[in-house]
């Protein structure tokens, strides 16, 4: 009979399996990589329809296109308040340590990872919560009008707080299923390890 | 490998919903264009309009704003501080503003007073000291919500801001209790509506809208784009 241990041992597991992850310097760097995307599509989730136009339509150099496609990252000081930018890139970073470890899962044979769908669902959350809602430059006011939702702009903008805070409790709740089977996978590899060298110490007696 | 190719199409299908649900928000340019689809707007040609630059400049950037909304303040300090000394001080760029007055009893009001202002010729002036007074009394002391929701630009605060700068703050309590330019703030948010914009600040140019308080690299890029 198998006993679950506690969910602060299990936090802890967690932790060092996502941590275990980064030190790989490959999956570093795709924690780098993704945490970048996922910010940038939260960033540019209001003006995609501009983002077309300027890459596909204006007659700009390769490198004015590719400056214009990073100059995005600048509007995390000049378009959100300190508390949703803190928030935001909070939850880019998150996003991109749960593709990481998502990825590092999957190819060690644990193919079973549903979890990713909480990924998606907090992407979704995450960028109905950019923007100044109050203001109506965000995607929740839009969304509520398609779905006949009359709501005043104060309670917009708190429905917007909400949705990116859920945004970020989703992920954590993913990261924190993952970081335990990024654990188990670390430590059946290092079960392997030892096999292996107890075997060669055998054979060489 | 199947796992990555997932990820990205994950990617892909949610900037699919993006742009699909920014089309509300960003008209194309056959929407932009088709003069006959777009529904009738009650402004009169030789209405005053608020500018700044060249009449003759090469790109006319269409903002809109609400005194009362942050981000506007935000965009009004950085970037077009920069649009203004980078292109509209040369000529190349004309700034058309117009209202998008949303947040509160106060946000039709300071409207109004933008016109009002504009009797006097200080519209820069009275736009200048009112999102000063936004920025000192409330979002540089992070009283973002009580700023936005609550009616602090009463008229007494507007007469006081206007007469700062020089202007005639009985004449311009008259126009604001007048209610002299309340239709053409009405004109401005139908325009706002005709022009696919949902919120402020939007800056609206050649068909395409710039929603929120960018950077002035986006702007820069953008109007390079069409120069």
């Amino acid at each position: 009979m198998s006993m679950t241990p506690p969910l602060s041992t299990r936090a802890v597991i967690s932790l060092r399996g996502v941590a275990g992850v980064l030190r790989y310097p490959r999956y570093a760097l795709v924690f780098i990589a993704m945490s970048a995307l996922s910010l940038g599509l939260v960033l540019w989730s209001l003006n995609i329809g501009l983002l077309g136009y300027v890459l596909f339509e204006a007659p700009l150099s390769l490198l004015q296109k590719l400056g214009f496609l990073l100059d995005i990252y600048g509007s995390i000081a000049t378009n959100y308040a300190s508390g949703q930018a803190m928030t935001i890139t909070l939850f880019s970073i998150l996003f991109g340590l749960n593709i990481t470890v998502l990825l590092y899962v999957s190819r060690r044979g644990q193919r079973e990872v549903l979890r990713s769908k909480q990924s998606g669902g907090s992407m979704f959350f995450a960028v109905l919560g950019g923007g100044c809602a109050a203001c109506g430059t965000a995607l929740i006011g839009p969304l509520l009008g398609t779905f006949g939702a009359s709501v005043s702009s104060a309670a917009i903008a708190d429905i917007g707080i909400a949705a990116l805070a859920f945004a970020i409790i989703l992920t954590l709740y993913s990261l924190f299923g993952l970081g335990q089977k990024a654990a188990t996978a670390q430590a059946t590899q290092r079960q392997q390890e030892r096999g292996a060298f107890s075997k060669d110490q055998t054979h060489e007696k | 490998m199947r796992l990555v190719l997932w990820i990205a199409g994950a990617f892909a299908l949610f900037s699919l919903l993006l742009i699909f649900l920014g089309e509300d928000n960003t008209p194309s340019s056959s929407t932009a264009r088709s003069a006959n689809t777009q529904p009738a707007v009650d402004r009169p040609a030789e209405a005053p309009e608020l500018t700044h630059g060249a009449a003759d400049a090469r790109v006319t950037l269409v903002k809109y704003m609400d005194f009362k909304c942050p981000l506007c303040n935000s965009l009004h300090q950085n970037a077009m501080q920069e649009i203004d000394g980078a292109y509209i001080e040369s000529g190349d760029v004309r700034v058309v503003y117009r209202n998008l007055a949303s947040l509160g009893p106060d946000s039709p009001r300071a409207a109004q007073g933008a016109y009002c202002a504009l009797e006097q010729e200080l519209f820069h002036e009275y736009q200048d000291t009112t999102y000063a007074y936004m920025w000192d009394n409330y979002y540089s002391q992070g009283l973002i919500q009580e700023g936005e929701f609550s009616d602090v630009l009463t008229t007494d605060v507007l007469r006081q801001t206007f007469s700062s700068v020089g202007g005639d703050g009985n004449a311009f309590v008259s126009c604001l209790e007048d209610e002299t330019y309340a239709q053409l703030v009405e004109a401005d948010r139908q325009l706002a509506s005709r022009d696919g914009v949902r919120g402020t600040p939007s800056v609206v140019a050649a068909g395409e809208v710039i929603v929120g308080a960018q950077p002035f690299s986006i702007y820069r890029t953008f109007i390079e784009s069409l120069l």
